[in-house]
């Protein structure tokens, strides 16, 4: 399991959620520093997907190139941890967990 | 459960028979995998190269200044006069080509400038994104790369290359020969009956060797971050050991995502 806190108050449904790490499908570029990652829909639909989309630093192209590779980089490295005693922390507000340089996530759940 | 994940980048090419006005198919992802952006006659492309290779003789059908360039295969002097196997990269010449606003169209001189070449339907012009640059799209927008789980692998079938005309069908600029492989993955975008396709050309004979590089790559222990299959930087092409260390050399990479 994995947890994308994307707000300093959980305030609504897209401030706080959780996926399965064996149900996320992939990750590609969709902006100049913007890389999103695409799970599972919370309601269960085949034809689209939750997304987290994750905001690195702007910079000049190549700037961004390498900024959104770290940042899925990260994800891949938050996927495949294994926590035997609880859930991961993929990024945080709260707790200022924000790893690859990932300055901020934005949460779209399909419906 | 940890797996793998495999990332590829987009990477532009086209082989194609002469086109005698000069004035070429609009280049699309589907048929090449790029969308260079306009190009004016004041400036050279950081990206996209422009080869025409000769296929016959002809007397004065080059401008001076494409024939006072070497061959770009052997080096040897060129003149105003094709002679067959020669190499002119067009792309060396600030006016040589332009490409039209938003058409994706590319535009080649003919012989009445000296920065153009006339061409015959038997000669082969090779256009080829060589580095990752605004100039031809897609750079960060879907299509641009893909990054998918090791699990998400459903297969890789062979598919038919035979770009290019008469004696320089399915080779590269240098005669390599060149065949495709399509690399299908279940889509990143949606849990139903759709896949996402990443399609290579390479190295000929190489449909064995792709497959045992994909094998390898997805069988890996490599988890804290991604393993990078292919992709272009500022700089040039980075294509993974598993691929170039079994004498594939990737001239394409079109990424389709449903």
């Amino acid at each position: 399991m994995i947890i994308f806190n994307s707000h300093a108050t959980i305030s609504s449904t897209t401030t706080l959620n959780m996926y399965r790490t064996d149900q996320h499908f992939g990750m590609e570029s969709t902006g100049a520093n913007v890389a999103k990652m695409h799970f599972k829909s919370a309601v269960n639909h085949i034809d689209a997907p939750d997304f987290v989309a994750l905001t690195t630093v702007n910079g000049d192209d190549n700037v961004d190139q390498t900024n959104r590779i770290a940042g899925m980089d990260a994800m891949v490295s938050k996927l495949n941890t294994v926590n035997k005693t609880g859930f991961v922390v993929a990024f945080s507000e709260i707790e200022s967990v924000k790893p690859g340089g990932i300055a901020s996530i934005a949460v779209t759940l399909d419906s | 459960m940890k797996q793998p994940y495999l990332y590829f980048g987009r990477k532009g090419f086209q082989a194609t028979a002469g086109v005698v006005n000069g004035v070429y198919g609009a280049l699309t992802n589907a048929n090449s995998g790029m969308l260079p952006i306009a190009k004016a006659n004041s400036v050279l492309s950081p990206s996209l190269r422009v080869l025409i290779k000769s296929t016959t003789g002809v007397d004065s059908v080059r401008g001076s200044l494409l024939a006072a360039l070497p061959d770009f295969i052997d080096g040897s002097d060129l003149t105003t006069a094709t002679i067959a196997g020669e190499v002119v990269n067009v792309s060396a010449i600030v006016k040589s080509y332009t490409i039209g606003s938003g058409d994706e169209v590319v535009t080649i001189l003919d012989v009445s400038d000296t920065s153009g070449q006339t061409v015959i339907v038997g000669d082969t012009v090779y256009m080829e994104e060589m580095t990752f640059d605004a100039t031809v799209l897609p750079i960060n927008t879907v299509g641009a790369d893909l990054a998918v789980p090791a699990s998400a692998f459903i297969a890789a079938e062979p598919l038919a290359y035979a770009e290019g005309v008469g004696v320089n069908q399915g080779k590269d600029e240098a005669g390599n020969a060149l065949d495709a492989t399509r690399l299908i993955f279940k889509s990143v975008n949606k849990a139903g009956a759709a896949v996402d396709t990443v399609d290579l050309v390479h190295t000929a004979g190489k449909y064995k060797e792709v497959c045992e590089a994909m094998q390898e790559l997805c069988n890996s222990n490599i988890y804290e971050k991604m393993i990078k299959v292919h992709y272009l930087t500022s700089t040039g092409q980075t294509l993974h050991n598993a691929f170039a260390g079994r004498g594939i050399d990737v001239k394409r990479c079109i990424i389709t995502r449903a």
